[in-house]
């Protein structure tokens, strides 16, 4: 397409595109790892409330960069859900905010909370009934009441921990709660992906939990067992998407059989095997009934009821990115001083007296370019208005190292016998050093 | 934190030389250069063979670089007339001997 503009349009584009790529490329120096929490796993972690609406993914971040940190912008998820094999887009996961407001609900909706509060209530109302009736019915009280109290004891309300579970694990971009990895560490949270959309997903039928055994040749004598078979993908992987998928579809070339001309024969196996209408859509020509699309109702599987080859399957389909960038902590942009070493006389004065242009002293410390002197200050007397400045000069680009070169006749001027160092930047701000 | 050494230092005399061959009063001014000298009180010329010593007076009180001495030829009569080198040493007002270093320092006199 680029060929049919200018030269100059068309370098442009390719200078753009290539800046947008450099901007997006993919660090070499953080790696991700995700898990997929099964539905009972995220229903004690996190309520039942949570894990009936969301499938929760935990994402490690590991920043192998020694110098900066790395700040998780989002979270991306992606599942490639259709069957012909086109790749599925990647979208945000539930932020942590939104997913906090179910939490919240389990405190009373959580089916223990609730068991707890309608025994309360009973007792309660026993309790107040009970002066019209007295006998059995204050008796029933009492019980109901100690009842309660070790009901409420021993079956502990979990819904606060789980939701300081989510606050401390849950992922959110809102800048009061971002990700941070830390230099040459890392970080675990978790993202929160609403499973509602993947309920009819193919892998979530029942289909996937057929095993492959072996296959046949077409006079139906067996010809290869998985079990003995040495490309047997159940031997070598345990799971297999492709074998799932062929189990779970009908169009294999090998069962290919001339379609039916009539639809309603069309949709007979459909129809045997599922108690759903099959809809048929005839194909606009009314000449080619072969090319009808059969349709039928979706099979909901909530995610609480997938198998295990189901979430086997979800988990080869899925992929997680996640997005960031590199920042550098507000520590690391200080400078800091660590070592200042001078010519010295055996008793560890500064040595005036060899001195002859330059006192030359040698810094060590962090971001030493942003130093713009060093002035040495009367330690004894902080009144004494008398300070020599030494000029920086870092060398070779190494901040962590530079000299600072003090004039003799300067320094031959102090009066007293100790000073303290002082950095002091471009702006004139003095910092005192350790 | 930097530590300095506030002891007196002299690293230049003039002159270096000087003859002593004139009159028993004639008197020559000896300017001592350094620094930290304004503590200096006293310039005190010794031979290191027959141990004498001349405590000399300033002649006004020195400055941070500079201090200046008068050097009469009567004074120097004391080391005889074998002594052609004499050692410098600066005395400050707390009684500090501070002896200068290297040939520089030292004070050559011909008789």
């Amino acid at each position: 397409m680029l060929a049919n503009k200018p030269p100059d349009i068309a370098q442009g584009v390719v200078a753009a595109t290539r800046q947008v790529l450099s901007v997006f490329s993919r660090p070499v120096d953080v790696g991700c790892a995700m898990g997929i929490l099964d539905f009972p796993e995220t229903s004690h972690a996190y309520g039942r409330n949570i894990a009936n609406e969301y499938i929760a993914v935990q994402i490690v971040v590991r920043n192998l960069n020694k110098d900066q940190g790395f700040l998780v912008h989002d979270v991306k998820f992606a599942v490639n859900a259709d069957p012909r094999g086109s790749l599925g887009r990647f979208y945000s996961g539930r932020d942590k905010i939104i997913v906090r407001a179910l939490s919240a609900t389990q405190q009373n909706t959580d089916p223990r909370n609730l068991a707890v509060h309608t025994a309360a209530g009973i007792g309660s109302l026993l309790t107040a009934i009970a002066p019209l009736y007295l006998g059995a019915v204050t008796d029933a009280a009492g019980v109901l009441t100690t009842f309660n109290t070790a009901f409420d004891k021993y079956w502990k309300d979990l819904s606060f921990d789980q939701l300081n579970l989510l606050n401390d694990t849950g992922f959110s971009s809102a800048s009061s709660s971002q990700t941070f990895v830390p230099k040459t560490g890392s970080s675990m949270f978790v993202a929160f992906i609403p499973s509602r959309q993947f309920s009819e997903g193919w892998w979530t039928q029942r289909c996937v939990d057929q095993i492959y055994v072996g296959s046949t040749d077409r006079n139906g004598r067996v010809k290869a067992l998985a079990s003995t078979h040495p490309q047997s993908p159940v031997a070598a992987n345990g799971i297999d998407v492709d074998l799932a998928l062929k189990s779970c579809t009908f169009d294999d070339p090998g069962d290919a059989k001339p379609g039916p001309l009539n639809p309603a024969q069309l949709a007979r196996p459909f129809k045997s095997r599922q108690p759903e209408k099959v809809r048929v859509l005839y194909p606009k020509d009314p000449g080619d009934q072969r090319d009808a699309d059969l349709f039928r109702a979706a099979h909901a599987m909530p995610y609480r009821k997938w198998s295990g080859n189901a979430l086997a399957i979800f988990r080869e389909l899925s992929t997680a990115v996640v997005a960031g960038t590199h920042i550098i902590e507000q520590a690391d942009l200080q400078t800091s001083l660590s070592q200042l070493t001078c010519p010295n006389t055996p008793v560890g004065d500064v040595d005036l007296a060899s001195a002859k242009e330059k006192v030359t002293c040698v810094l060590t410390g962090r971001n030493l370019e942003k130093i713009a002197k060093v002035r040495l200050s009367n330690a004894e007397d902080s009144a004494d208005p008398a300070t020599v400045d030494g000029s920086i000069s870092v060398s070779g680009g190494d901040s962590n190292s530079a000299s600072v070169g003090f004039a003799p006749e300067d320094l031959r001027k102090l009066k007293a016998r100790s000073y303290n160092v002082f950095t002091v930047n471009a702006n004139g701000i003095e910092v005192k050093t350790a | 934190m930097l530590h300095f050494d506030l002891t007196p230092v002299a690293t230049k005399y003039s002159p270096a030389e000087m003859d002593l061959t004139t009159g028993a009063d004639a008197a020559h001014i000896v300017t001592a250069k350094g620094y930290h000298l304004e503590p200096v009180r006293k310039l005190n010329l010794t031979h290191s063979s027959d141990s004498v010593a001349v405590d000399i007076e300033p002649l006004s009180l020195g400055n941070e670089n500079e201090i200046k001495f008068v050097l009469k030829v009567a004074d120097l009569k004391k080391f005889g007339t074998s002594a052609t080198k004499l050692t410098l040493e600066l005395i400050t007002d707390k009684n500090i001997h501070v002896a200068v270093p290297g040939d520089s320092l030292a004070f050559t006199g011909k008789k």
